[in-house]
């Protein structure tokens, strides 16, 4: 049953969209990795279930309805870029939607590993992830602060990455959580 | 080195530089061929995104207190944001939206209960950046703080800016009640209000009628009878008739783009624009691209810039003299890209014992006597000046922390206060009460100039003396390398 056109409705569809929007912009940054562009569509697709609201059933689960919406805008927004239309063709968009949709508990243990990694992050390493995705500094401005080449920074960044996705592994494997 | 590394490297590289947007075309279509050979690395692949994602989006990084502080870049004009910083922006838009769930409001409530309307808290949110005309009967000046409850102003033109983002450009006569970041109630009077992403869901309560906006620029304007009229100038609104208490069920979405469609549509909309009837379009600074933090952009110099005349603890940014050639050699103190720590005697004694090696390493400590380099006459700039006086504060000293980016190169920053003082005259507006050079004291500061000498970020403590930072940017870029070519010529020997 549609939800009734009202204010209610909308203070309702607010809750659940809140309640979502996580898993919407994961789901977005696997068919398009680069952050900007997720955040994009992730803008584009609120204002579409919002516009959209009184269609939605409330007898049935909100994510795979609001996933809808978010294909949809990612595959306007590929169109924009000839990166995006390089990279994901409908076949791949189908097949990474599909998958992660498979893996969304491991992902969600992942993310608790996360923490627990960072927590093991030396210092100066932990300052280069705060400085990248906390102070949203550019690689260079980073570079500058630690006077070293932008290359070695970055390589360095990538560094931190690999070692917290083995981080992660390790503590999967440990917990003997299968990895599908 | 094996091809198995190498590939091992490659796809690594190749997983790094797609979440980094920096992936050429060859080489999206590359991670492409892979992902679709591979369910191993499709299954990596989605792994190491999540990863990327949470660490940007769970916020696992922030420290305590200083998320929500510099959430939003906030764009000035058209030419778009700056770096990774969009996320939030998103959050806040997705915040705004769900105001529009915590603002339940009846629309009779919002407009007959105004004698004793229950604003939240008497917190700032928001501030007046523009004032023109005749303005006397007025109490506002330029500068002042905004707190929910009721706006008038009586003649003349007045824009504010929402902490959301939100610019209001008012047409006096009018009167409007501010219910929160998200709502205001327009009684009468014409509002023209610029609605950025993030504040999708900004709504104008007026006697007869309720507008959403969905990404936006809309003018408002209601008669003296109550009656509201509406242009929609950018983007589209969702717009809806009162009836009786209530509100008609179906909203009307109108777009700029469909209202040559709806001439014959209803009697609120204006379809045929006449810029005499609405408020003008908020007015954007030509050299701001953005700001963000607790910096704020002001479109006219306030008139009285000594201590204690702010209540609100915004970092001002506003136009002083603008567009025009240095008749005499300027003095900067800072000039080059970097990291700086500025400090009066007493805070770098603290610093030096508190400041740990890897903070020293970074910043760059920064005397009083400094003066990195000097603009020469000739150079064709404009000024701007940073004014922090959060001096209300009981606290012994207070921080506050904001980023603008220019859309011309930064030729130097005036912050001494010998040097503000001497600089007065040549830059500053001519209408502006400057303080005296005893009020105006760095401590504590830090600023940084980026690599490309666009952006300056700023974190600013205040202990009983204002802060100010002269900013002077290239007007052209051109004229100002033939003007350093030419003085330094004419110094050689």
């Amino acid at each position: 049953m549609p939800l009734e056109n009202s204010k209610d409705s909308r203070s309702r569809f607010v809750q659940l969209f809140m309640s979502h929007e996580k898993q919407i912009y994961r789901y977005i940054l696997s068919l398009m990795p680069h952050s900007q562009d997720a955040q994009d569509v992730l803008q584009e697709t609120a204002i579409a279930l919002y516009k959209k609201m009184d269609d939605y059933d409330p007898s049935r689960p909100f994510a795979p309805w609001a996933f809808r919406f978010a294909y949809h805008m990612t595959l306007k927004h590929r169109e924009k870029s000839t990166r995006w239309r390089r990279f994901l063709d409908d076949d791949l968009m189908k097949e990474i939607a599909s998958r992660q949709a498979m893996l969304i508990p491991e992902l969600d243990q992942r993310r608790e590993y996360l923490k627990e990694c960072l927590a093991e992050v030396p210092d100066d390493k932990r300052a280069m992830l705060t400085d990248y995705y906390f102070e949203e500094e550019s690689i260079d401005v980073i570079a500058e602060k630690q006077n070293k080449s932008v290359e070695a920074t970055y390589k360095a960044l990538q560094r931190i990455r690999k070692t917290l996705m083995h981080c992660i592994q390790g503590k999967m494997h440990a917990s003997g959580m299968s990895v599908t | 080195m094996k091809n198995e590394t190498i590939d091992q490297l490659h796809w690594e590289t190749l997983l790094n530089r797609a979440v980094d947007g920096i992936l050429t075309d060859k080489e999206a279509g590359r991670l492409s061929g892979i992902l679709r050979s591979s369910q191993d690395r499709m299954g990596e692949y989605i792994r190491f995104v999540d990863m990327h994602g949470s660490l940007q989006h769970e916020a696992l990084l922030a420290q305590a207190g200083e998320v929500g502080e510099l959430v939003n870049f906030e764009s000035e004009s058209d030419k778009g944001e700056i770096g990774n910083i969009g996320f939030w922006r998103t959050m806040a838009a997705v915040a705004t939206i769900a105001a529009i769930g915590a603002f339940t409001w009846s629309s009779k409530y919002a407009f007959f209960d105004t004698e004793n309307p229950s604003y939240e808290e008497t917190t700032y949110i928001g501030i007046v950046t523009s004032l023109k005309g005749d303005i006397s009967t007025s109490d506002h000046f330029v500068g002042k703080g905004l707190q929910r409850g009721p706006f008038k102003l009586d003649g003349g033109r007045a824009q504010v800016r929402l902490d959301n983002g939100v610019k209001l450009s008012i047409k006096g006569p009018a009167e409007f009640d501010i219910f929160g970041l998200d709502h205001i109630t327009l009684m009468t009077g014409k509002v023209t209000a610029n609605v950025p992403p993030r504040a999708i869901g900004f709504r104008i309560d007026t006697p007869d009628m309720e507008v959403i906006d969905l990404g936006t620029e809309f003018a408002l304007r209601v008669d003296p009878s109550g009656e509201s009229r509406l242009h929609v100038l950018e983007g589209e609104v969702e717009a809806r008739k009162k009836i009786g208490e209530g509100l008609e069920n179906v909203p009307m979405i109108i777009a700029k783009d469909n209202m040559h469609d709806l001439v014959d549509g209803p009697s609120w909309l204006d379809c045929n624009y006449d810029p005499e009837s609405f408020a003008p379009s908020p007015l954007r600074d030509r050299l701001i691209q953005a700001t963000d933090g607790k910096l704020r952009s002001l479109q006219d110099p306030p008139k009285d810039l000594r201590y204690g005349r702010f209540k609100h603890d915004y970092l001002m940014l506003f136009p002083e003299k603008q567009d025009f050639v240095l008749p005499r050699a300027v003095e900067v103190n800072l000039s080059e890209p970097g990291s700086y720590r500025v400090l009066g005697p007493g805070p770098k004694e603290r610093y030096l014992k508190v400041a740990d090696e890897k903070q020293r390493a970074r910043e760059t400590m920064v005397d009083v006597g400094l003066v990195q380099s000097v603009i020469p006459a000739g150079t064709r700039v404009s000024s701007y000046l940073v004014h922090f006086d959060a001096t209300n504060k009981q606290t012994d000293s207070f921080r506050a922390k904001g980023r603008v980016r220019f859309n011309g190169h930064v030729l130097g920053l005036i912050l001494h206060q010998q040097s503000l003082s001497a600089s007065d005259d040549l830059l500053g507006g001519s209408d502006t009460i400057y303080e005296s050079k005893a009020g105006r004291h760095m401590e504590n500061d830090f600023i940084r100039i980026s690599s490309d000498q666009q952006q300056i970020v700023m974190n600013f403590e205040i202990h009983g003396f204002i802060d100010q930072v002269r900013i002077l940017v290239a007007e052209d870029l051109e004229e100002t390398l033939v003007a350093d070519i030419l003085d330094r010529q004419y110094q050689t020997p």
